[in-house]
């Protein structure tokens, strides 16, 4: 059974595709480009929290720049247990989905 | 408006709002550096600052975007670490500041399940935080700021004096040295001269500059070190050793770049040259629009008795320790009465010592404090009906209280709940005050206060924040008093007996809410009287006929060169340039003046009257003088009374002098006659006496509310001065012949400057916007008024009926009528409306006696205000308790039987 929800997969997607540009503003940016939905700074924030608190996820702190009022930003890259999470997320939905009939505009499970 | 004052107004929401924030993010929910930091990010990169509505827009986002930072580590917080393993806090305070958000949060979500009515709560405390916060800002900038001066709480401003009630002008010279003979009332004595302009002529356009002549006490007294190189020394003071000046700190900077080479240099003024001998401090405002100050060198012909009626210095002293400005009115006037027994028995004139703050801020200054009263009734009343509120929802939570408690919940989580709901609703409606605060002043800077000097400036600073926090302070410990005192009196054992039946609540606390709502129709008693009474006062100035046609007027002030003595090349440039007005477009009349009604009095003379030839004793008829065209009297619309006006044939070398008065200088001077046709002899004019030929309606010298000290109107023409204010009557939109009222003086003289091109309306508006303003605030603040009475008996009225369904349903069941029903609401509303008007009554006798006092404009307490102002409220009580009534009259007996029962 998988340990996190939608979101979170959500966001550990978005660091995995951001490579090593990944932090709070591109995390959200990159979400709301690819999905559309726009979450809210509180959503990111607790779920960012919570990976770390799981070990998904780890920060580093980065320079203080003045575009940001001289605060450092938090570089965030997936850990080996966050990749293996994910898998094991993506491998629940599909057992979920096996043998369903694709809905219309929705892709059947996903090839073995 | 100008664009930086606006753009300020704006920079200060955005930062407030960045600011607060920030703060509560970072010191009070300990944000890590690194959300922060993201917030930061994005805001600078959306941010449209440019607009107005854009800069609005930024600081809306960060708030939202802030308050869901916010929650988040709220949420985190109050988890206690349960998310994020290691940080686990032991800590006893720690905990209960958990707790404390924790019941933060709850609080918020019950006031969030009710939304329509905490919206409500909300904005009555935002209203009531913004108007108080933005009048206290109002009295913080005019009151509160202190005086640049060295003991400047000791300063004062001596006027003239004339009759009862007084008449104030300025003081002539030999005044100025009775004044400093006494250094027992007045330590220190500095005075300069009324309105006077020079032409700086160098390399290129002529320059005009205010350019009073100052004494060099009024250096001393300011107490302000130069910026540069000395001030004025007695030594200047000496004619013909007075080729100095000292500049002001802002036209050195202006027009010099502040070049402190400037030292030395010599400065052509109306043709004559005068070293710079200094600059003063950027705070030296005596007066405040001065560009340089020249020495004053008077002759000692200038100190002869005669000379009493030269009425043109201001004068400031510094009281001598222990010295009351009551004080020194009396012993100043006393001397002056031994000096000129004359002048002080027939034109009942003294002088008299006013605080120069108050001098300073005039009427408004009054007018400030006046609303600072009258917004802290309204505060205390949306206080009332926020607790009366709570109180009621405080009840309907009885039971869980009663639940808590007997479960073995001690008081303290109780009463922290409480006070949690209080404070969630207090910063709320106070953070939104502040917005409101924001823009209001900004209005208030918009509209031109500008004459007020000081309230232009006035601004959230840390003082106004901190008294802003305050109220909300308050507010928060009233809101949460009765609850917590309720919940506190629960008696665990008991109450679920009582509780069992629904949700009304004690007889006490339903005692306690009907007391807080009569108290409320008491405070807006008091509240409404004098605001009618104020308003009366002010529409009463708004109103009043000032004598001239204000409406539909261009005027413009222009200025000869100076530094020549021939005066017929002026009355040839008058002459033509008043054709020429007169023949533009759009134009139906045109004349010139010295200068105009309420812009303060240029220049008062003395005069003798030859016919009949009084023999006057020392002591001289006086009024202030207004050299005018033969257009003006039409171009103004100031009503002829009697005889004829000036012409084409009063000019100089063309008819013989002849004078114009107005109805009180030939009330005063020719009781029960006519003055037309009589002599008098204008010393200040010509040796010749001057024919009386005419009398005119009376004007305004300085404000609305004083009476003028009489006007002497002489020709233009036959004694051209070098500075006039040309009146434009039009026939359509004043501004619409500004150019071409510009180029006509271009065509008549291109050397002769043309300043404060403005519609007459405008130019006034100093005048008429303060009243205006004042009606404006005093019709808001009843009108709130009203409504929070009219809520608060709806309040509790709906309250009532809600919790006594049961008793009702019966009622009706058992044959009583709608109609009936329905009267016994309305009765108790009007029951709480006349026992509020009770004790109001004799709360608003006490406050128009010392309105009065505050308030000088406001109209003399009547009765009428009295029974207008309550018979409102019944108004508003009436409202109030009508939909409760219809409520109850509608009820289904059959249904509220069966849920209640």
């Amino acid at each position: 059974m998988s340990q996190v929800g939608e979101l979170e997969t959500l966001i550990l997607l978005a660091v995995l595709r951001l490579g090593n540009a990944a932090y709070g503003v591109s995390i959200r940016d990159e979400i709301e480009r690819r999905t559309g939905r726009r979450l809210t700074r509180g959503a990111i924030y607790t779920a960012l929290r919570r990976l770390e608190a799981k070990g998904f996820v780890e920060g580093s702190l980065g320079d203080p720049t003045p575009e940001r009022g001289g605060r450092a930003k938090r570089w965030l890259a997936v850990t080996p247990e966050g990749r293996a999470e994910l898998a094991e997320a993506t491998r629940t939905l599909d057992r979920m989905r096996e043998g369903l009939p694709a809905p219309e505009g929705l892709p059947g499970p996903a090839e073995p | 408006m100008t664009p930086t004052s606006g753009g300020g107004g704006h920079r200060d929401v955005g930062s407030l709002v960045r600011g607060l924030v920030r703060a509560l993010l970072e010191r009070g929910l300990g944000a890590p550096e690194d959300a922060v930091g993201d917030l930061e990010e994005e805001y600078g990169r959306r941010r449209r600052g440019e607009s107005e509505a854009g800069r609005l827009r930024d600081a809306a986002w960060y708030l939202r975007e802030g308050v869901s930072l916010s929650v988040a580590l709220l949420r985190e917080r109050w988890a206690g670490g349960r998310t994020v393993p290691g940080n686990h806090s032991n800590g006893r305070g720690r905990e209960m500041a958990g707790d404390i958000l924790k019941e933060l949060v709850i609080g918020l979500r019950r006031l969030a399940r009710r939304p329509a009515g905490s919206v409500a709560l909300m904005a009555t405390i935002a209203l009531a935080v913004g108007a108080s916060t933005a009048i206290f800002a109002l009295v913080s900038a005019a009151w509160l700021r202190p005086l640049p001066y060295p003991a400047g709480e000791r300063l004062v401003r001596v006027h003239s004096a004339y009759g009862e009630p007084a008449n104030h002008t300025a003081v002539s010279p030999p005044t100025w040295r009775d004044l400093i003979e006494q250094p027992e009332v007045l330590e220190t004595v500095g005075v300069w001269s009324v309105a006077e302009t020079v032409h700086l002529s160098g390399d290129g356009e002529a320059v005009r500059l205010i350019a009073p002549r100052a004494s060099a006490g009024l250096f001393e007294l300011a107490g302000l070190p130069p910026a540069l190189g000395r001030l004025f020394r007695v030594g200047d003071e000496v004619p013909g050793a007075d080729d100095v000046v000292v500049l002001s700190h802002g036209f050195w900077s202006r027009h010099f770049g502040a070049d402190p080479a400037i030292l030395g240099r010599r400065l052509l003024l109306d043709g004559r040259s005068f070293e710079v001998v200094g600059v003063a401090d950027p705070a030296m405002a005596l007066p405040g629009d001065a560009d340089l100050w020249r020495p004053l060198a008077l002759g000692m012909e200038w100190f002869a008795p005669g000379r009493r009626g030269w009425e043109f210095l201001r004068a400031v002293g510094r009281l001598a320790p222990a010295m009351t400005t009551d004080e020194a009115t009396r012993h100043l006037t006393a001397r002056f009465a031994v000096a000129e027994p004359d002048r002080a028995d027939r034109l009942e004139q003294g002088l008299v010592a006013v605080p120069f703050r108050a001098d300073l801020l005039g009427q408004a200054g009054s007018v400030v404090l006046y609303l600072l009263v009258a917004v802290g009734l309204l505060l205390a009343m949306a206080v009332v009906n926020v607790t009366a509120v709570l109180l009621a929802r405080s009840e309907e939570r009885s039971r869980e209280y009663q639940t808590r408690r007997a479960l073995g919940a001690g008081a303290g989580p109780v009463v922290r709940s409480v006070l949690a709901e209080a404070l969630g609703l207090s910063l709320a409606g106070g953070v939104a005050g502040l917005l409101l605060a924001t823009l209001g002043l900004r209005a208030a800077a918009r509209l031109e206060l500008g004459a007020v000097g000081a309230l232009g400036e006035a601004t959230l600073d840390v003082r106004v924040l901190a008294f802003a926090l305050g109220v909300v302070g308050l507010a928060t410990v009233a809101f949460a008093a009765g609850p917590a005192l309720r919940a506190l009196r629960t008696d665990p054992a008991g109450a679920l007996r009582a509780g069992g039946r629904g949700h009304h609540g004690g007889r006490a606390t339903v005692r306690l809410r009907r007391g807080l709502v009569a108290g409320q129709v008491a405070l807006a008693l008091v509240l409404l009287t004098g605001l009618a009474l104020a308003g009366r006062g002010f529409v009463a100035l708004v109103s009043t006929d000032p004598g001239f046609d204000v409406d539909g007027a261009l005027t413009l002030t222009l200025e000869l060169p100076g530094g020549t003595e021939d005066t017929a090349p002026a009355v040839v440039f008058y002459r033509d340039l008043e054709e020429r007005l007169g023949a533009l477009p759009g134009v139906s009349a045109a004349g010139l003046s010295s200068g105009l009604p309420l812009e303060g009095p240029v220049w008062s003379a003395s005069f003798q009257l030859v016919d009949p030839d009084v023999e006057s004793e020392g002591a001289e008829p006086g009024a202030n003088m207004r050299a005018v065209s033969p257009g003006y009297l039409d171009a103004m619309g100031i009503r002829l009374v009697e005889g004829r006006g000036f012409d084409d044939g009063d000019r100089l070398g063309a008819g013989a002098p002849v004078v114009v008065v107005d109805q009180t200088v030939a009330r005063r001077y020719w009781p029960g006659g006519s003055p037309v046709g009589r002599q008098v002899q204008v010393g200040a004019l010509s040796a010749d006496p001057a024919t009386v030929i005419g009398v005119v309606g009376d004007v305004p010298d300085e404000s609305l509310h004083a009476p003028g000290a009489g006007d002497l109107y002489f020709p233009l023409l036959q004694r051209p001065l070098r500075r006039a204010t040309a009146v434009l009557r039009t026939t359509g939109d004043p501004a619409a012949v500004a150019a071409a009222a510009r180029a006509a003086v271009r065509e008549a003289d291109p050397r002769v400057p043309v300043f404060d091109v403005r519609t007459l309306d405008d130019r006034l508006a100093a005048q008429l916007s303060g009243p205006r303003l004042a009606v404006a605030l005093l019709a808001g603040f009843g009108t709130m008024a009203l409504v929070l009475a009219g809520l608060g008996v709806y309040g509790v009225l709906a309250h009532g009926v809600a919790s006594r369904r049961r008793e009702i349903g019966v009622r009706i069941a058992l044959g009583a009528r709608p109609a009936g029903v329905t009267r016994r609401v309305v009765a108790e509303g009007l029951l709480l409306w006349a026992l509020g008007s009770l004790i109001g009554g004799i709360g608003a006798l006490a406050a128009a006696r010392s309105l009065a006092r505050l308030l000088p404009a406001a109209a003399p307490p009547e009765p009428s205000a009295f029974v207008a102002a309550a018979l409102l409220l019944g108004l508003a009580a009436a409202a109030g308790a009508l939909l409760p009534a219809r409520r109850a009259a509608r009820l289904d007996p059959a249904e509220t039987l069966r849920r209640d029962g």
